[in-house]
């Protein structure tokens, strides 16, 4: 199978896990050998402890999904003395993301130092489509200017190649263009869109906070056209994340110009489908990669 | 150990709103324990995109026995399926009820009665009260020992007149253990029930909420605990200890 080569990492295939839809590794243990994939994803952490918002934090549409979880995790201090005692990455026998988030600026830049420090990690995705409690609930990504500032302090004190996640409700390649000049690794396009959903019988918001996050086969489309859209506005490697479903959908995504794909809402449905999607691109690509379209 | 397995349907009976189905599923059905459920993709298209959980109501054999009231979208197009047809399943998934060696007490509401086709089964001596709204809401009760099956309907065209909470109250509960599952406001009106009359009982109820994955991973199925905290539905349950959770109407 091609390689990947980010900064100085390999990738042994471009197939990585989503963040937050694949936990810390636990849940698919019984599924599939981590070391068969590329990379994995592991759940945003922030700072403290979040219990995350009430039920309901799911509903179904068609082909696609759309979720309010509300970045539930067990904090950092609690993953990082978890981390440093068992050391289990080591074993995976692949590239190890761990994903942060912050309530404020400087949190991504403490957390990119400490999560530096962990044995066993590869890589930091940084998670800026998240809400900024300093800035009325909108998210890191919002303003240009936001971007290129986090991103230039957390490369300052990260020791690890750093990847940046976006949100597509902002202006993706101006954000991208700023996540390059601020000479971050790669960018990963994108977080799930904004939806909402309405229950028309009792005539109510089915989400406690109203809007949810819209994931799933059914915005591949939109998510094709952002990566190809930055894709041809920047030379910074792509990861891309958004309603792949099957081998032909990844594949798709490395024709449009990304460097590497993640799986999310699909691998709720087809546990296995990030294995699948690896056994495909060796059949169809081999140890050839796709040529990106023009 | 869970697996997604290939299930072939071996049998499949549509009456009224039910459908009994038994599917051919040699690893699922080798590790299931009482009270674990499958996640079914009904259908191999995108739409629905979400697997369906459905409660494991017995495992003969390499099979493993679905008790599913047809509602929505997913449930419909099951019932549309034909012997030989496959489905993937992924399980067995969550906990089970445990096994213990006391006297117990089954109280189900509606298709909350699935899962005590095969608990009847290890609890030899065991009774089963369970409510339905009205006649035409019995599923088929072939899968249960129907000598031991106690019905109540709210309108009283089958059965008792009244709720399964009034068939509770002529029962002792002395010195016995409560497995209970049926839809939250029954859990609920259960809870409030032994709160009231039995506060110190032993009792575990099996849940339901949204699922996306039904093993862990979208953190999307969480139900509030009493401590403040949030279970998962999937992983942490189905089976709760009663008093650890919260119940109110929700
Ligand atoms: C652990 C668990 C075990 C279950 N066991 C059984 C069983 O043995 N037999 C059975 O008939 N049903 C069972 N259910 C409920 C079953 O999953 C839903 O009825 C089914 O998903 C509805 O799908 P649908 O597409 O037909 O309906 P939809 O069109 O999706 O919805 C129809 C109705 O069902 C409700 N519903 C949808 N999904 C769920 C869900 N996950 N849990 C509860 N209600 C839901 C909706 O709120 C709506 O009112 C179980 C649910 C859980 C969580
Ligand atoms: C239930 C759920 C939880 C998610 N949690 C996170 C998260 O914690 N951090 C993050 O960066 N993205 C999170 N995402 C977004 C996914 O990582 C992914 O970018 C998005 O869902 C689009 O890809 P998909 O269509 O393959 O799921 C979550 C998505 C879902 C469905
Ligand atoms: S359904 Fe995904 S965590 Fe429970």
């Amino acid at each position: 199978m091609f390689e990947t080569k980010i900064g100085s990492l390999i990738f042994k295939n471009p197939v990585l896990t989503a963040s937050g839809t694949w936990g810390m590794g636990e849940p698919f243990a019984d599924f599939y050998e981590y070391g068969l994939l590329g990379g994995v994803v592991l759940k945003t952490l922030t700072p403290s402890p979040r219990k995350g918002n009430p039920p309901p934090r799911l509903y179904e549409t068609p082909a696609g999904l759309l979720n309010s979880i509300g970045l539930e995790n067990e904090g950092f201090d609690a993953f990082e003395r978890r981390i440093c005692e068992e050391n289990p990455f080591s074993l995976w026998k692949t590239n190890v993301i761990v994903s942060i988030a912050g309530d404020e600026e400087e949190d991504f830049v403490r957390l990119s130092e400490r999560a530096s420090r962990l044995p066993g990690i590869a890589a930091i995705e940084v998670n800026l489509s998240c809400p900024n409690v300093h800035a009325g609930g909108v998210t890191f990504d919002a303003r240009k200017e936001d971007v290129y500032r986090i991103v230039s302090k957390v490369m300052e004190k990260a020791s690890l190649p750093v990847f940046v996640k976006l949100s597509p409700q902002h202006d993706l390649v101006g954000n991208a263009k700023e996540v390059e000049r601020a000479k971050a690794c790669a960018v990963t396009i994108s977080n799930t869109f904004l939806g909402l959903a309405i229950d028309s019988q009792k005539k109510s918001f089915v989400f406690a906070r109203k809007f949810a996050g819209f994931s799933g086969p059914a915005v591949k489309p939109l998510a094709l056209a952002n990566v190809y859209r930055v894709a041809q506005a920047v030379s910074l490697p792509i990861i891309a994340s958004g309603g792949v479903a099957s081998g032909e959908d990844a594949l798709e995504f490395l024709l449009a110009g990304a460097s590497l794909v993640e799986i999310g809402t699909m691998a709720f449905v087809k546990p296995r489908l990030p294995v699948e999607v690896v056994e495909f691109l060796e059949k169809s690509c081999g140890n050839v990669r796709p040529t990106p379209l023009p | 150990m869970k697996y997604e397995e290939r299930a072939t349907i071996r049998s499949l009976r549509r009456e009224g709103k039910y459908l009994l189905l038994s599917l051919f599923s040699p690893r699922i059905a080798r590790e299931a324990r009482p009270g674990q459920f499958v996640n079914v993709r009904v259908s191999d298209t995108l739409d629905p995109l979400l697997r369906r959980p459905l409660s494991i109501a017995d495992v003969v054999g390499e099979e493993v026995r679905l008790l599913v009231q047809i509602r929505g979208k997913g449930t419909r197009l099951l019932a549309e399926k034909v012997v030989g047809d496959t489905l993937s399943l992924v399980g067995p998934l969550g906990n089970g009820f445990p096994m213990m060696e006391r006297e117990v007490i089954f109280v189900a509401g509606g298709v909350g009665v699935a899962p005590f086709a095969w608990l009847m089964r290890l609890f030899p001596s065991a009774r089963l009260l369970v409510g339905f709204r009205s006649c035409e809401m019995i599923p088929p009760l072939d899968w249960f020992d129907e000598k031991r099956v106690m019905i109540a309907t709210d309108d009283g065209s089958a059965g008792e007149k009244g709720t399964v909470l009034d068939m509770m109250k002529k029962v002792s509960l002395k010195d016995k253990v409560i497995f209970a599952c049926g839809p939250h406001r029954m859990l609920a009106a259960l809870s409030d029930f032994l709160e009231k009359n039995s506060p110190d009982i032993e009792a575990y109820f099996s849940t339901e909420s949204m699922m996306a994955c039904g093993f862990g991973a979208c953190k999307g199925c969480v139900l509030p605990k009493r401590d403040g905290e949030y279970a998962l539905c999937c992983s942490d349950g189905p089976v709760f200890a009663w008093r650890e959770m919260v119940w109110e109407t929700r």
